[in-house]
């Protein structure tokens, strides 16, 4: 396998759009045709798509794709969803689309994933989330990681933090989700002494109690 | 852009199309519909008039076991018999994988035979994995 080649005088860089189905808003049991999502700021090349499961019923709903040209990523029958659909499915080619533009798809049987929150008696809060990683790609753009002006070598290394998360997401007074998002807690990690790369993030979740003894 | 600790995909993997083709993820699908025992042979799935298919991975799911052999574009069997399809070994994140890849033409298509064994009802669905090559004009990438 050779490395890959960014196109001359562009530059690319990690992005993920993604979709929530209440923020259109989708209607439980409703099918919907070619509902999009814009393109912005640069040409988007998908190199993984993933949370189709939780658009739609997991046996009978369905998710076809289009690329920037409206061609399905499908043929006839759109991928069946539920143990068809992986947790992160790799594009392969990738798919390029042009900056504004936009992902286009069909669903068929929406049913969007709830959760309940972690209040006792918890209320349902939406859980339902379609996303599209890869990069933008950005005419005379600088790729990440830029080229270091410096010589370097590299040693692993991690920043490790522990956050409790209780800013659940909105509910209304009886209990059902509603479109929304809970008011944000930003969380600061200092970087110190080197240059840091962020290659890969991480999640553990602690069960309430604590972890399980060693 | 190259990190190490991501997955080929992300990283972005080369388009490898041939000279004058341009190569898009494309899939077709077999829905599975066998009565207890039923064999069904000679079914097909017809290809796009437009571009060629290559089949490099396969995908399914079912209510029960079945046993199942295919074509080539050619119309030559893959294999000397049915084969299990626990001898198939898939997941969605991981197909099982025909390597390098089995080519059929545009306006053909994909034959197979697929037997029941659970001996009652079985749906599903079979999905070939694969690439449609698109013949374009100049470098194609």
């Amino acid at each position: 396998m050779y490395d890959y080649q960014t196109p001359d005088g562009y530059g690319d860089s990690f992005f993920i759009y993604n979709f929530n189905g209440e923020d259109i808003p989708l209607t439980n049991g409703n099918d919907y045709t070619l509902v999009g999502i814009p393109i912005e700021d640069g040409m988007f090349v998908c190199r993984v798509w993933s949370g189709g499961a939780s658009i739609v019923n997991v046996t009978t709903g369905t998710v076809q794709m289009y690329d920037g040209v409206k061609n399905a990523w499908f043929l006839y029958q759109p991928l069946l969803i539920g143990s068809m659909f992986p947790p992160a499915m790799a594009v392969v080619p990738e798919k390029v689309y042009r900056d504004n533009s936009a992902f286009r798809f069909d669903l068929a049987n929406v049913e969007l994933a709830v959760n309940q929150n972690g209040l006792l008696g918890g209320a349902s809060v939406y859980a339902d989330q379609m996303a599209w990683y890869g990069v933008k790609r950005i005419r005379g753009g600088v790729s990440d990681p830029a080229p270091s002006n410096y010589k370097y070598y590299e040693k692993p290394f991690s920043y490790p933090i522990t956050l409790e998360l209780t800013n659940y997401g909105p509910s209304d007074g009886a209990g059902n989700p509603i479109p929304g998002l809970a008011a944000p807690t930003e969380y600061t990690i200092l970087i110190q002494d080197f240059d840091f790369e962020l290659r890969r993030i991480t999640v553990s979740i602690i069960p309430a109690g604590g972890p399980p003894p060693s | 852009m190259l990190n190490p600790l991501a997955p080929p995909a992300a990283n972005g993997i080369m388009n490898a199309s041939p000279f004058n083709c341009l190569d898009q993820s494309g899939f077709y699908v077999y829905p599975i519909s066998l009565t207890g025992g039923q064999q069904l042979n000679n079914q097909s799935v017809s290809i796009l008039t437009e571009p060629d298919f290559l089949w490099r991975g396969l995908l399914f799911t079912s209510t029960g076991p079945f046993s199942v052999r295919f074509q080539d574009g050619q119309q030559y069997y893959l294999s000397n018999d049915l084969i299990m399809s626990a001898n198939l070994p898939n997941t969605a994140g991981d197909p099982f994988p025909f390597f390098p890849e089995v080519f059929y033409p545009a306006g053909g298509k994909i034959v197979l035979d697929i037997l029941d064994t659970s001996g009652s009802g079985n749906t599903g669905q079979i999905l070939f994995i694969g690439a449609n090559r698109y013949r374009v004009s100049g470098s194609g990438r």
